[in-house]
């Protein structure tokens, strides 16, 4: 089934400079998809590497789940904002909502599953953070009066970026 | 949630033609799947060539169908895309999964699943 391009630019407000995404939408899971969807176009069009994209898109899907699923649990009425900044080789990236404060007012280390520990004992969840940690750094949470603000950086490569892949070529 | 089967012998492959396996769809996926596998077949291949996106939510469900099935029916994965091997591999469940490049080596004898083939 491909996927639902339709309702995209509802409730998705992208506002895009040459090296500046930024996106405004409900904290429901459906958004954040569509918004997913319409930051990949985004990305290409900037010139960023489809292996890269594919990073990003984990790294701020999984970011954006757990807003969803735990700082904003129960309502649909919360508003995330994402902002992504390109820079030759980073995408340094903050996302901010209106929703709990972080556990401790840190982001969660991450668990890395021992994948021998057998069937029965394999969780069938959690793997958000670790896969965030590993694809990203200087991942920062701070709590600013009633919202959460999470900045990060994933390592890009761009089309035409001197040091890029292709431009060494 | 787009899930069909197709059996081959004593296999039945399970088609996900959904290309994002994400929080969206993650818990119809389960469901699907659940109803699908209602059988005692001997092998269950799950077909994620068309998955072009898979986050910890679809891991998890893939995780749950896989612990669904019980230790007397086996279970495969076949035509992982870069994306979806990258989430596999990060979480180390490529250890748990034995990986197909495609179903047609899955369903093939003696054929070397993908993430056995190379050099670990």
């Amino acid at each position: 089934m491909p996927d639902d391009l339709g309702p995209i630019m509802q409730g998705v407000t992208p506002q895009s400079a040459t090296n500046a995404i930024a996106l405004r939408f409900p904290a429901t899971n459906s958004d954040v998809r569509h918004s997913m969807i319409l930051l990949r176009r985004l990305l290409v069009s900037m010139g960023v590497f489809i292996d890269d994209i594919g990073k990003v898109e984990l790294v701020l899907a999984e970011a954006l789940n757990n807003i969803v699923e735990h700082a904003c649990a129960g309502t649909d009425e919360n508003m995330v904002g994402l902002d992504l900044k390109r820079t030759p080789s980073r995408l340094n990236c903050q996302i901010c909502d209106p929703g709990k404060p972080m556990p401790n007012a840190q982001p969660p280390m991450g668990r890395v599953t021992d994948p021998t520990i057998g069937r029965d004992r394999l969780p069938e969840g959690g793997f958000g953070w670790m896969l965030i940690r590993s694809l990203s750094d200087n991942i920062h949470y701070q709590r600013i009066g009633e919202t959460n603000r999470l900045t990060l950086s994933i390592p890009i490569r761009c089309a035409g970026v001197i040091g890029s892949r292709k431009s060494v070529n | 949630m787009e899930l069909i089967r197709e059996d081959f012998d004593d296999t039945a492959v399970i088609r996900c033609l959904n290309e994002r396996l994400d929080a969206v769809i993650a818990v119809q996926f389960k469901d699907r799947f659940r109803d699908l596998a209602d059988d005692n077949t001997a092998r269950y291949v799950l077909d994620m060539s068309n998955v072009q996106f898979m986050d910890s939510s679809g891991l998890g469900a893939v995780v749950a169908v896989y612990k669904f099935l019980g230790p007397d029916r086996r279970f495969d994965i076949a035509g992982q895309t870069p994306t979806v091997d990258r989430v596999f591999k990060l979480t180390r469940m490529d250890s748990v999964f034995t990986i197909y490049d495609s179903v047609e080596t899955a369903l093939g004898s003696g054929a070397a699943p993908a993430n056995r083939a190379e050099a670990r």
